[in-house]
């Protein structure tokens, strides 16, 4: 507490806010805690022999599906124990900035992983060190991370009460004279807002959808958010809204879709107008397990365990070797296929990069609305 | 039937108050009162009358159903079976805020967030008095126990004898038609008690009201009443004057419950026509008041009051009981002593103690343990009483 | 009455002699006592009062060193203020919902024996010991469109309707899960109440309303001032019943502060609305001792 900050001087501020304070040493507390948390986790075990590797999941299906198809072939090729860690944002930030460690390896939309990059949260990837995957096969490649898969929004309609004719456009969606009934749309929450998908209805041509026009994509949002019952702000909500017929339409991932079908679920996903989103491979700063996480990523983003993996839970493997290992008809199905190309688009994380903030602000003024 | 009112008597009257009307009809009757609490018999058909401006208390220990029944009475029992009647007004299915009786409580359930003159108040504002009136009747009771100018004080700034006061002034504040009394002096010391008793009783005098009044203490019973229901386990056990319950016990639980006796068996063998006369097992003597249905072979049981005995080693006086004995113990009690007696020696089995309390006169104490002596005592204060099951 | 009062001193009688002598001097009883705080305050000290001035430095920092900004913000935009009053709406709601069910709960409660009421008390407190969020996805379901209430009324031939993610769903809720401490509140203060008075009140001709108007009110004022203000407070904090069951309009501070902290990793800003959150709590705190003096909140008074 008597170390004084050179950065913080001001003179109506003294030593009362500069000197005593720092950010660092308090996110530093809040690691701590949270790794004092881990340690009672009894699938950690520490000293094993090839080490180990602390990876994000988000859980559920996809966790089962990496769990089958990815981790267990690279425990057993590498002796590297993988231990998956739910962390978000925030979470991973203060990891980052305590220096605490806790998480490696990380997954996650292209947004997120852009912010935390900006944040300085991420290491530079060393592209040497990738063995099992040739980069060139990766779309996209940057200095801070790489594509991981592939995964698209989608209007998801309930098939019970459109049993006939179903929304098929946003432009449809937004027609609740033609389709009546509840729906939901996704909220800040849950990666973004939809504003892609006001814009499509409001006669915006999917090629001229970036830079968005905000005000616009908000008065389209306006003018559906009576029939909308709830933003859904996780993936599981959305889902358990349209499965349980809170809602007879919303947007929502084709994965979770799939799942909710494959239990079977009276649902229809409709492709058209669907947006691809790219989830990104990348390294915390914080990493204690350097070397694992790149032998890991490296592993991970290989086409045998992305071919493996990836289309069981309906997400695009990024590396496109790997197509080489899927069945055409499963292919034909996965957000990147010819034919979803050519009715989808992709999500700039680029301009969300630039924009999320300001959406993100006025999105709260926008429910209350 | 004349009730004083308040009002009337603000001016404190110099002549004493009218004597009670002579067959003036129950203020409050009970007829065949029962109630059981689970397997308990608490009160046990009880019937009971009391007269207008009588003051009347039902003595007895705990557990005889002396509060019970009075709970009853203020409505916050319900009795299994029997009435109870108000002016010949059956009141048994009136709820308590309609049976217009005043209560004072054991620990007399002043309200503590509201002052004095709050407490006061509440009867009159419940029954909608105006606000000069509530003003002018509180000023006026509150003259009358005494506690003028403590208005504006809170139950916890009074002494325990001042709250009793306000519990009295709030009960009759409203000229109840009968006032109900559970233990209000059992918190106080005994010699606040003992002038709280007084100022209860000249209060009751003074403004006619109808008291029934519980006490598990026989002094303060008999230096209350007017009449006294002795209970026990729920029955009514021997209701009569102070006088009466005193000198003429029925049972050995009223002998022993109200004063203290002594209690003698024997066979009758001889009857005449004002006394009795009563074969003690040992062998000895001795001579009773009659009752009407002595007969001659009857095992009777009869109760002295100690201080009815006395004790000699002198003369022995020619008309009366009188025993030989040697004293045992002696208890000395300030203004009196006793002298536990053993008669009867020669046949330990049958030996019997009597207990003599002796006012002191001096400060000489005649006897001690011991010493021969002659317990002597008058027939007529010999009361034979009714055969029952011992107690 | 009197001895009674004096009969339970409780602890409190620990605080004067007779004491052990040892404990009995000065300096050492001194010693003793501050032994027996140590553990109290040090957890307090690491795990409130650190965090809390944390947050409190927090909200005045910006990239200039000291800084008004992050509170000239919420007030900037109308959007905080009505956050702010959307979340002292929905906390009333609950204040009031929970004191109208817990009062005559609580008066029952205080009038059973004391076996009944310890199983009727077990009633209300053992769902409390699952998780708030088992309990409030059991609402979820129950208030969902195929949950109970839904069934009822298709059974007796009504559409289903939309019980979810609105205003009553909230309060319905955070009620439920706030009730306990309402309830608890007020019984053991009308546990302490004499039930003498009562009678008293009775014997001396008030009616049922008046007794409640004369006598329980103004003797349970306490709880239900202490009640409600824990209830308030506790609500005015509420996270996961609003996110769970509320829709978009249904935004309190505690939503809107894990909104900066997770999504626009705006921690400074974020401390400033917890900063002012905490300064209302205690505003309500410091409102409460004025007028009823803080005591009350911690002893039943007989």
């Amino acid at each position: 507490m008597t170390k004084v900050s050179k950065r913080r001087t001001s003179a109506h501020v003294g030593g009362k806010f500069g000197g005593n304070y720092s950010r660092r040493r308090v996110i530093k507390g809040l690691a701590a805690g949270a790794g004092a948390a881990a340690i009672g986790f009894p699938n950690i075990v520490r000293a094993q022999k090839g080490g180990e590797v602390f990876v994000r999941t988000s859980g559920g299906s996809y966790q089962d599906a990496l769990q089958e198809g990815t981790w267990s072939a690279f425990e057993a090729k590498t002796g590297i124990r993988v231990v998956p860690v739910a962390a978000n944002t925030a979470k991973m930030l203060a990891m980052v900035q305590s220096g605490e460690g806790g998480l490696d390896l990380i997954a996650g939309n292209e947004p997120a992983t852009i912010t935390l990059r900006n944040e300085g949260a991420l290491v530079e990837l060393d592209k040497s060190r990738f063995e099992y995957t040739d980069l060139d096969d990766i779309a996209p490649v940057t200095d801070h991370y790489v594509g991981y898969s592939v995964f698209a929004e989608v209007l998801v309609y309930n098939k019970e009460v459109f049993p006939d004719r179903h929304p098929g456009s946003w432009q449809e969606f937004w027609d609740v004279g033609t389709f009546p009934g509840p729906r939901s749309l996704q909220d800040a929450k849950a990666i973004a807002p939809n504003l892609e998908f006001a814009l499509l209805a409001d006669g915006v041509s999917r090629a001229d959808l970036y830079p968005i026009d905000v005000d616009r994509a908000f008065n389209k949002l306006s003018e559906i958010k009576p029939h909308i019952v709830k933003f859904f702000d996780t993936g599981a909500l959305g889902a358990s809204m349209i499965a349980e017929k809170t809602v007879v339409a919303t947007s929502l991932w084709a994965n979770r879709a799939q799942v909710l079908i494959d239990k079977g679920a009276p649902l229809g996903i409709e492709w058209n107008e669907g947006m691809r989103m790219l989830e990104a491979g990348a390294i915390l700063k914080s990493a204690k397990n350097l070397d694992n996480a790149y032998r890991l990523l490296d592993f991970e983003l290989s086409p045998e365990p992305q071919a493996n993996t990836l289309p069981k839970v309906l997400l695009s493997p990024a590396n496109k070797k790997a197509f080489d290992f899927i069945d055409p008809t499963l292919a034909a199905t996965l957000p990147t296929s010819p034919q979803n190309r050519e009715i989808g688009f992709d999500n700039s994380g680029a301009w969300w990069v630039e924009n999320r903030d300001e959406v993100l602000e006025l999105w709260q003024e926008f429910l209350l609305q | 039937m004349a009730r004083t009112s308040i009002e009337e008597i603000a001016a404190p009257p110099t002549t004493p108050a009218p004597p009670r009307p002579a067959g003036g009809g129950a203020a409050i009757r009970l007829s065949d009162l029962w109630k059981t609490y689970g397997d308990t018999i608490a009160v046990a058909g009880c019937d009971l009358s009391i007269a207008a401006g009588e003051f009347c208390t039902l003595l007895g220990p705990s557990g005889s159903g002396k509060t019970t029944t009075l709970m009853m009475m203020a409505g916050f029992a319900q009795p299994d079976r029997g009435e109870i009647f108000v002016d010949e007004r059956p009141i048994t299915k009136l709820p308590p805020q309609k049976r217009d009786l005043g209560v004072v409580f054991q620990n007399y359930a002043l309200f503590p967030l509201m002052t004095v003159f709050e407490n006061v108040a509440f009867p009159l504002q419940m029954r909608h008095s105006t606000r000069a009136e509530v003003r002018e009747r509180v000023a006026r009771v509150l003259e009358i126990v005494e506690l003028t100018g403590l208005e504006a004080r809170y139950p916890g700034q009074l002494s325990g004898g001042q709250q009793q006061r306000v519990a009295l002034a709030r009960a009759i504040v409203f000229e109840p038609r009968v006032l109900l009394m559970d233990e209000p002096l059992g918190a106080l010391d005994k010699k606040l008690r003992s002038a709280l008793q007084l100022e209860i009783k000249h209060l009751q005098q003074r403004l006619n009201v109808t008291v029934v009044y519980v006490t598990h203490d026989q002094e303060e019973a008999l230096t209350m009443s007017d009449q006294i229901v002795v209970m026990r386990d729920g029955k009514i056990e021997q209701a009569g004057t102070p006088e009466q319950v005193y000198d003429e016990p029925w049972t050995v639980f009223v002998a022993n419950f109200v004063g203290e006796s002594n209690l003698l068996e024997g066979t009758i063998t001889e009857i005449d026509e004002h006394e009795v006369v009563i074969e003690h097992p040992a062998g000895r003597l001795f001579r009773a008041l009659r009752r009407g249905d002595a007969r001659n072979g009857d095992q009777v049981r009869a109760a002295v009051h100690l201080e009815r005995l006395a004790l000699t080693n002198g003369e022995v006086p020619t008309d009366g009981n009188s025993w030989p004995g040697r004293v045992r113990e002696v208890t000395f009690l300030g203004d009196a002593v006793k002298y536990a007696v053993v008669v009867g020696e020669t046949r330990p089995s049958l030996a019997q103690t009597l207990v003599v309390k002796e006012n002191r006169r001096d400060a000489a104490q005649r006897f001690t343990a011991g010493d021969t002596v002659t317990v002597t005592w008058a027939p007529e204060y010999t009361k034979i009483l009714a055969s029952e099951s011992s107690g | 009455m009197s001895i009674q009062r004096q009969a339970h001193d409780g602890l409190a009688e620990l605080a004067v002699p007779p004491l052990p002598r040892h404990l009995v001097r000065q300096g050492r009883r001194d010693w003793t006592l501050i032994m027996l705080l140590v553990p109290a305050l040090g957890f307090l000290a690491v795990f409130f009062a650190y965090p809390m001035a944390d947050i409190l430095m927090r909200s005045f920092d910006g990239d200039q060193g000291f800084t008004l900004e992050h509170y000239g913000r919420f007030f900037e935009r109308t959007i905080y203020v009505r956050v702010l009053l959307i979340t002292f709406e929905i906390s009333g709601s609950v204040t009031v919902l929970t004191l109208i069910i817990a009062y005559p709960l609580a008066f029952v409660l205080a009038t059973v024996s004391r076996r009944t009421a310890a199983i009727l008390m077990a009633m209300v407190l053992i769902p409390f010991f699952t998780s708030i969020l088992v309990r409030t996805y059991a609402w979820i379901v129950i208030l969902g469109p195929e949950g109970l209430f839904n069934q009822v009324l298709g059974g007796l031939g009504f559409d289903p309707v939309q019980l979810l993610y609105n205003r009553p769903s909230v309060l319905i809720g955070m009620t439920y899960t706030l009730l306990p401490y309402m309830v608890l509140t007020l019984y053991s203060v009308m546990r302490g109440i004499d039930a003498q008075l009562v009678r008293a009140a009775y014997s001396l001709g008030a009616s049922d309303w008046n007794v409640f108007r004369r006598i329980l009110l103004p003797h349970t004022m306490p709880g239900i001032i202490g009640g409600s203000l824990l209830v308030f407070i506790l609500a005015v904090g509420y996270y996961i019943t609003p996110r769970l069951m509320g829709g978009d309009r249904d935004q309190m501070m505690a939503t809107i502060i894990e909104y900066q902290v997770d999504l626009l990793l705006n921690w400074n800003f974020a401390s400033a609305l917890a900063a002012i959150l905490l300064t209302i709590t205690l505003v309500g705190f410091g409102l409460y001792a004025w007028l009823v003096g803080l005591r009350t909140l911690f002893e039943s008074r007989t």
